[in-house]
């Protein structure tokens, strides 16, 4: 076997020029092949990480209330985080993100913004440093002059921004949003900051420190934002995580106690909230007998409906007003509703005499306004459960919308809470890759593409590659068989000339591939003025960027050689077969 | 009865040069405005906008009592002829004629690109949203003053509830009969952001309808919007005008 290698080196040493062209050939299919892939894989790492991730994150809790998509909030920010730290890694880094579309006014000149958060009150881990350091490429001040705390609300902004808006470093902004509330609300932003933006999606947003956000947009201090949680490897873990806090946040029945006043009698109540969709009509009409009032009214978008106990109480009937008090879940307040009762009904047997029940609309409105008081097991105990054939009509604490599995199945979810049907809060716990999706094709198509063209490119080359030992085999015809006449194998033949394509093959796709590396370097090196153009997402500050894999480096250069071993299979086979006597006699 | 006790506390409170609880004024003005009926009428509205230019959108515009139920077609621009609206109880549908489709939206989205969202056509009482605001000593913050030559009422009123646009905001209502002139709406950091003038107001069965009303932008300088409302028709609706099929059939 050494003979024959040598043999295969020491022939192809001898045809110099003829194999240093043919490798030439190769490592540059083999370039082109491996920055191809590097190209796409890059692109899909751009949109993933600068643009997925610091959007949706890996996993992202989100809100929508009322059908409102621009209201995120949850009234219970302990009860988000608890389900997210428990189903999430140690490592996952876990965000709240906060962000609203803005109008802002500059020097004379009116834009659109996006207003965002950056948490920096916790602590950052060196992967955030750096990411931060790399995303905000401060011209002038100082990212972390965010956390100032002096007059007015510090923001960076891009320096396209900057410079439509015509504003500079120490000037204000004013801004009008829409706060989570969906009141009309203003502000003034004093530029601390000018960076240069990373890629496109950078230069629109400007930043502010979160909490500074979350107060402008009228978030109380137990209120959370959509949260995104981020791992090492999503891959992995971001559908199991999701599936985990989807989980963890089951919702159950949304209860107020409290004191009810009725025609001047003040009493303990429990009231709950119904759904006023058909289908939850028809069981509040089955379940709920009525004894006054008329069922269109009591089942309705208005009705309130007491108990016939609690009715008799208070000497209370239709018309009458209730005024309601309970404690809040956080601080010492108490909030307050009133409601006008429109029936009175003999409550069903797993239900408090001193019960009530609301339309979701005006129950919602007063149930997250505050948040009332976690309720005592035993009470609970008295309500019907999920076993009650009441249970589905009545108002959950939030709904948990389902997990979906495509971005399709996800488009649909979200127009379904669009439609602002229910009137609490909705809560939908996704993974990238059920709502990015499609960035995830976008690779795989990309991958596709360039797999195809550097193929089509390497089949030409092939064809070189195949066409030269055809020649070497015709041409070396005579020294086949006079080695075949001193006792070298037939399988020997074949063996000499694969290993001959072989190396060349194998030293070819090596030598590609340090091109490769090399060409992506320099074009790396280049700096590309892409601001205004939908290509720049594409670059990461100005820059192209190619993100190569060992896997695929190594995949390419085994499938290369591989295939020019299958290529040269077929002539050195021919040549093997030829016996000492046919190959001597050829001549040319 | 109700109606003519406020007016009379109120003629006498004007009188006496003492002021009204504000609580007062505000049911008066909702009782002044709010047709008990069916209405149908034609809305213009020209927005001028700094950077878009004016824009002028026509809609018919029907309501019936009953539900709150509405519904929206609009005549003009050309980009929006034949779309159109339909609120009925929770469900908000808007038609695009150039695909003949209905699509659910929320109440808090623009209306044909105006600056009019679904909640601005829902009818909601003054009373329910707003109350009065006082003043560190806990006094209501109203006063007697003049708009032009016109006595008039100003005042502050505060949200009693989160989802309103505007969370504060200063009145000017005419003392002799009530009618608001002039609102000044506030950010919830007590910023200007919008003023609005009721220019005309005609009478339909007893009730006032201001059929001119300018709004100026004031967080953004020079956008404007005259709504100007016409043809205002009173008296039961046919209950087939507020579904889908009507508003295609409307549109085509």
């Amino acid at each position: 076997m050494p003979v024959i290698f040598n043999i295969a080196i020491r022939n192809l040493v001898r045809q110099k020029r003829r194999n240093l062209l043919l490798g030439v050939a190769i490592a540059f299919g083999a370039m082109v092949l491996i920055m191809a892939n590097a190209f796409s894989h890059g692109i899909a790492k751009v949109l993933f990480d600068q643009v997925v991730s610091y959007t949706n994150g890996h996993v992202a809790v989100t809100y929508s209330r009322n059908g409102n998509m621009t209201s995120q909030v949850f009234y219970d920010d302990a009860r988000v985080l608890a389900a997210v730290k428990k189903a999430a890694p140690p490592s996952a880094r876990i965000e709240e993100a906060a962000g609203v579309f803005a109008r802002a006014i500059g020097n004379g000149i009116a834009d659109n913004v996006i207003m965002v958060g950056v948490d920096l009150n916790r602590t950052l881990t060196p992967e955030e440093v750096k990411h931060y350091a790399s995303n905000f490429s401060m011209l002038q001040g100082s990212f972390l002059a965010l956390k100032d705390t002096g007059p007015g609300c510090p923001v960076i902004i891009s320096e396209q921004k900057a410079k439509y808006l015509r504003v500079k470093m120490g000037d204000v902004i004013r801004v009008r949003f829409t706060g989570v509330n969906n009141q009309a609300s203003s502000a003034q932003l004093t530029i601390v900051g000018v960076f240069k933006p990373a890629n496109v999606f950078m230069a629109s947003p400007v930043f502010l420190e979160l909490h500074t956000l979350k107060a402008l947009l009228g978030y109380g201090p137990h209120d959370i934002a959509s949260v995104r949680v981020n791992v090492k490897d999503p891959q992995r873990f971001a559908k199991s995580i999701a599936d985990g806090i989807h989980a963890m946040l089951k919702p159950g029945l949304a209860v107020m106690t409290g004191t009810g006043v009725l025609r001047g009698t003040a009493t303990p109540v429990t009231a709950l909230g119904f759904r006023t969709d058909s289908a939850s009509q028809g069981i509040m009409h089955r379940g709920v007998p009525l004894s006054e009032g008329d069922s269109a009214a009591a089942f309705g978008y208005r009705g309130v409906i007491v108990a016939k106990e609690l009715a008799a109480q208070c000497h209370a009937g239709i018309g009458d007003t209730l005024a309601l008090t309970w404690y809040a879940k956080f601080g010492p307040d108490s909030g307050h509703a009133n409601f006008v009762v429109t029936a009175v009904a003999g409550m069903t047997a797993k239900f408090p005499s001193n019960g009530v029940f609301i339309n979701e609309r005006d129950f919602y409105h007063a149930y997250y306004a505050p948040l009332p008081h976690s309720v005592s097991q035993e009470l609970l105990k008295t309500l019907p459960d999920s076993s009650s054939p009441l249970y589905p009509a009545l108002a959950p604490e939030f709904m948990l919308m389902k997990r979906c599995s495509t971005t399709d199945e996800y488009t649909k979810m979200m127009e379904e809470m669009g439609r602002g049907k229910f009137k609490g809060i909705m809560v939908s716990v996704q993974s990238m890759y059920e709502t990015a999706s499609a960035i995830l094709q976008v690779e795989a198509v990309l991958n596709l593409i360039t797999l195809a063209a550097g193929l089509i490119l390497f089949f030409i080359i092939l064809i070189g590659v195949i066409n030269t030992l055809r020649m070497t085999i015709r041409e070396r015809t005579r020294e086949i068989g006079t080695i075949r006449a001193i006792g070298m194998q037939r399988s020997q033949v074949l063996i000499m000339f694969l290993v001959e394509t072989l190396c060349l093959a194998f030293v070819s796709s090596l030598a590609g591939a340090v091109a490769a590396f090399a060409a992506m370097g320099g074009l790396t090196l280049l700096t590309i003025n892409a601001a205004d153009n939908p290509m720049g997402m594409l670059l990461v500050n100005g820059h192209l960027f190619f993100a190569p894999t060992a896997g695929a480096v190594a995949a390419f250069i085994v499938f290369i050689t591989a295939l020019a071993g299958a290529t040269a299979f077929f002539p050195a086979r021919r040549a093997a077969k030829l016996t000492a006597a046919n190959a001597m006699r050829h001549y040319e | 009865m109700i109606k003519w006790i406020i007016t009379a506390l109120l003629l006498t409170a004007s009188l006496a040069g003492a002021q009204p609880p504000i609580v007062t004024i505000l049911k008066a003005m909702q009782d002044n405005v709010s047709i008990s009926t069916d209405v149908r009428a034609m809305v213009s509205m020209t927005q001028q906008k700094v950077d878009q230019g004016t824009k002028v959108f026509e809609m018919a515009y029907y309501r019936r009592d009953r539900d709150d139920a509405f519904l929206i077609a609009f005549a003009a621009p050309e980009s929006e002829k034949g779309n159109g609206y339909l609120r009925v109880e929770d469900n908000f549908w808007m038609y695009r004629v150039n695909t003949r489709t209905f699509q659910h939206i929320n109440r808090d989205e623009s209306i044909g690109g105006t600056d009019a969202k679904g909640e601005d056509f829902e009818t909601r009482r003054l009373t329910e949203l707003y109350q009065g605001e006082t003043d560190p000593s806990g006094k209501e913050i109203i006063a007697a003053d003049k708009l032009g030559a016109i006595p008039v009422w100003r005042f502050q009123i505060k949200a009693k509830v989160a989802d309103v646009s505007y969370p504060f905001r200063t009145l000017w209502v005419r003392q002799d009969n009530l009618l608001s002139l002039k609102q000044q709406s506030y950010s919830s950091s007590r910023a200007l952001m919008n003023t609005a003038y009721y220019l005309k107001y005609t009478q339909v069965l007893g009730k006032y309808v201001p059929i001119e009303q300018m709004f100026i932008d004031e967080f953004e300088k020079g956008n404007k919007t005259i709504v100007k409302i016409s043809g205002i028709v009173t008296g039961k609706l046919d209950d087939r005008i507020f579904t889908k099929a009507y508003l295609e059939n409307l549109s085509n």
